[in-house]
């Protein structure tokens, strides 16, 4: 997906340290973020002053990101990449006040094993460590036929087309990239994604399966209340007490 | 009406590019004008009679209706349209009885001039209400209710706003053929006015040519504001419906459709 395409999944940095502030997870806390994308989010939760480790599959990503990383920052904050299927791919050594899990990184794709995955990050979590993870909410797409939006974003203009199959619960995105000539669109590029969408319960069954215990739901940083009305489904777990 | 009118750009300026969209639409006319039959019927309109279509696009309806013995008269403001319409009712062997004519809602009575109280139908479909201002909806209804014999019913079928407000979608997409119409939406809930923006494109390879911009402005109306419409029009409310299938209305409804007597 472009980076320019996740854009509108992508939450402040401020945001999310108001939230991981008001669970006690205060600046100087250690937060893994994986996948953590290009590297923006991770960045600015250092610039907050936690001490950051940021993991994606996409070493390209990760490559400028770490090119990037402001010299200020440059001891609290480490990028890493590792292949999808061993993610966090961290020393088993390597542990976290906070674990974030964000931008609809479970059920990416028909192979993704998202209780493989939540079972690797939990053995990456302290005790009294948090969980957090979002995604797109089921409810909200299923509820909602929204099948088309456009966004322009300077001279480019990215339309996205929508498709959700309740029998599934996949929902198939579609984005074709165009540039602006006076008021024509030049076919610049495109790219899709089939993201398997989840229910509440879906994910506490699944978090059930993998080492945690879910904690509580949201519907979005400001911790507004679990509902249809939201694009986001948020949830934040705790490491289950008897370690498998 | 200022010359700037979207309706004047979409329907006389280029007319071509809305030709498309009725074109796209043109195999849709058979189902809904069987349904429609069912409610003619239903109020009383005999076999044969005698029908208003308008604005009547390229004869979607009035052509189907013709086909089904009826005698149809159909309006449009715009002469590509209605040359189409001429066409398609020769093509398909009722040019008999489906006459298409160029003419302006607002001034129907004048667009089929000695046809006063001549039709025991009149129909007007597919939102073509809402376009001017309210008073002018109203001297349309009662253009309509010139053309109806006593006893005669109108049917407006249009979208239903409580379905817009519930359903809001900001943003639209469609292709047919090698069109492709963007679509920008915004409700302006205070006045139920449609701020639209349509944008047109043509098909060229992965690129999209543009062919039009232009803003589409037009009033929605809840059933109850329709139904109230129809009596300031001159007429009497004699039933409504979410649509051609006469099931009830609902907000969840995306249209409404309402029958009038005369």
């Amino acid at each position: 997906m472009p980076a320019h395409a996740m854009r509108p999944l992508l939450e402040e940095a401020e945001n999310i340290r108001a939230f991981l502030q008001e669970e006690g997870i205060a600046s100087g806390a250690r937060l893994l973020d994986v996948p953590c994308g290009i590297g923006r989010r991770a960045t600015g939760l250092a610039e907050a002053g936690y001490e950051v480790v940021a993991v994606d599959p996409n070493e390209i990503a990760i490559a400028a990101a770490k090119g990037r990383v402001p010299p200020a920052i440059g001891d609290r904050l480490t990028f890493a990449s590792a292949p999808r299927e061993t993610l966090p791919g961290l020393p088993s050594n390597a542990t976290f006040d906070a674990v974030l899990c964000l931008d609809h990184a479970l059920g990416r794709g028909p192979g993704s094993d998202d209780v493989a995955f939540l079972r690797r990050l939990s053995k990456h979590i302290r005790p009294e460590g948090l969980l957090v993870v979002d995604l797109l909410n089921r409810d909200f797409f299923a509820s909602r036929q929204r099948p088309f939006a456009f966004h322009t974003i300077g001279s480019v203009e990215q339309h996205e087309f929508r498709s959700f199959d309740p029998t599934t619960g996949v929902l198939r995105l579609e984005w074709k990239f165009y540039e602006r000539v006076g008021a024509d669109l030049k076919h610049r590029t495109g790219s899709s994604a089939e993201l398997t969408l989840l229910t509440p319960r879906d994910l506490a069954a699944v978090l059930d399966q993998s080492g945690w215990k879910m904690n509580a739901l949201w519907s979005g940083w400001r911790r507004e209340p679990l509902s249809a009305d939201h694009r986001k489904l948020m949830v934040t777990a705790r490491p289950a007490r008897t370690s498998p | 009406m200022s010359e700037g009118h979207w309706t004047e750009t979409l329907f006389l300026r280029h007319p071509e590019v809305f030709l498309a969209v009725h074109e796209n639409a043109w195999s849709t006319g058979e189902a809904q004008a069987k349904d429609l039959q069912r409610i003619l019927e239903r109020f009383h309109v005999p076999a044969g009679g005698r029908i208003l279509d308008a604005p009547c696009g390229i004869g979607r309806h009035g052509t189907r209706f013709a086909k089904m013995g009826y005698h149809v008269v159909g309006v449009d403001l715009s002469p590509t349209f209605v040359e189409r319409a001429r066409e398609l009712a020769d093509r398909e062997g009722v040019a008999a009885r489906a006459t298409y004519r160029v003419g302006d809602l607002r001034r129907l009575s004048e667009s089929v001039l000695g046809s006063i109280g001549a039709f025991d139908a009149a129909v007007n479909l597919w939102t073509s209400l809402g376009y001017y201002d309210e008073e002018t909806d109203v001297r349309i209804l009662q253009e309509y209710a010139k053309l109806v014999r006593p006893g005669g019913i109108l049917i407006v079928y249009i979208v239903n706003r409580d379905y817009v407000v519930r359903h809001f979608d900001p943003q639209g997409y469609e292709s047919f053929g090698d069109i492709v119409h963007i679509e920008q939406r915004h409700l302006d809930l205070a006045t139920s006015r449609m701020q639209n923006e349509w944008r047109f494109f043509r098909r060229n390879g992965e690129d999209l040519d543009h062919i039009l911009t232009t803003p589409i402005e037009h009033c929605i109306y809840s059933l109850h504001d329709l139904q109230r419409l129809l009596v300031r029009g001159g007429w009497s409310v004699v039933e409504a419906f979410g649509g051609f299938k006469m099931d009830p209305p609902s907000i969840d409804s995306p249209t409404q459709l309402v029958v009038g007597r005369r």
